[in-house]
C-alpha cells in the first residue's frame, strides 16, 4: 500500500485538497493505523480536472464497482456526486467534498495546518478540526480516537 | 494526557511516534496497515484449513 504516492501526485498537479481522517490523525502523532487515505477537495471545475490528472494513473474505481466492468474516471463522474470511496492500484482513497462537523472545502481549509510532506507543503486537518469531525461522525470507531486526539492536543500545547 | 489515561488509551506508541516527522508517521502507518493485512489473510487461510481439515 503506497497511498502516500497519491499525496505527491495531488500536490504535483496543484490540486486544492486537505488530508483528513485517519492519515491526518496519524500525521499528528496518533498510534491508530488506517488503511485508507481521505481527502477533502475543492469542487471547482479546474480542481476536478486536476484531480483526474493526479489520480488517473492509479486507476480509481468505486469500491463496490463490479470487477469485470470498465470504469472511466473523469470529470463528469466527479461532477455527479460529492463524496467518493475509491479502490485504486495503491489502496483505498476517499474523496469528500465536505466534512461533517466542519463543513465544505473552504471551512476545512480554514481548520487546516500546513505540513511538509514528500517535499510539498500540504494542508492537513488540525487536531481541533479532527476533534470536531470525529465528534460529529459519532460512530464507535470515531469516538474511540477522541481521547487520543484530546491527549495529543494537550501534549502539543504543553510543548509550546 | 488525563483524558487518555481516563479512557485507557496507550500513549506509549504516541510518544514514540511524536519523535518522527509527519511524513515518517504516514509511511509507517501504511507499512503497518500492509503488515496487518498480510497477517489477517494468513489467519483467514489458517482458519479455513482447520475447518476443511
Amino acid at each position: 500500500m503506497k497511498q502516500y504516492e497519491a499525496i505527491k501526485c495531488l500536490a504535483q498537479n496543484n490540486v486544492a485538497f486537505v488530508i483528513i481522517g485517519g492519515v491526518a490523525i496519524t500525521s499528528h502523532g496518533s498510534s491508530y493505523i488506517k488503511k485508507d487515505l481521505d481527502f477533502c477537495y475543492q469542487r471547482t471545475r479546474e480542481n476536478l480536472k486536476n484531480i483526474v490528472s493526479a489520480l488517473s494513473p492509479f486507476n480509481p474505481k468505486p469500491r463496490d464497482f463490479p470487477e469485470n466492468l470498465p470504469y472511466i474516471f473523469d470529470e463528469s463522474k466527479l461532477l455527479n456526486a460529492t463524496n467518493f470511496t475509491f479502490q485504486t492500484d495503491i489502496g483505498d482513497i476517499d474523496l469528500l467534498g465536505e466534512v461533517a462537523g466542519v463543513g465544505n472545502y473552504e471551512a476545512v481549509e480554514n481548520e487546516s495546518v500546513i505540513m511538509e510532506l514528500f517535499d510539498f507543503d500540504v494542508k492537513v486537518l488540525s487536531l481541533d478540526g479532527l476533534i470536531k469531525a470525529k465528534s460529529a461522525a459519532g460512530r464507535p470507531k470515531d469516538l474511540l480516537v477522541l481521547p487520543e486526539l484530546e491527549a495529543l492536543k494537550e501534549l502539543l500545547e504543553e510543548e509550546e | 494526557v488525563a483524558a487518555a489515561i481516563e479512557f485507557g488509551t496507550d500513549l506509549t506508541l504516541n510518544i514514540g511516534s511524536l519523535k518522527l516527522t509527519p511524513e515518517q508517521r504516514i509511511i509507517n502507518n501504511f507499512q503497518s496497515a500492509e503488515a496487518f493485512e498480510i497477517l489477517a489473510q494468513a489467519m483467514k487461510k489458517s482458519r479455513l484449513k482447520q475447518k476443511t481439515g
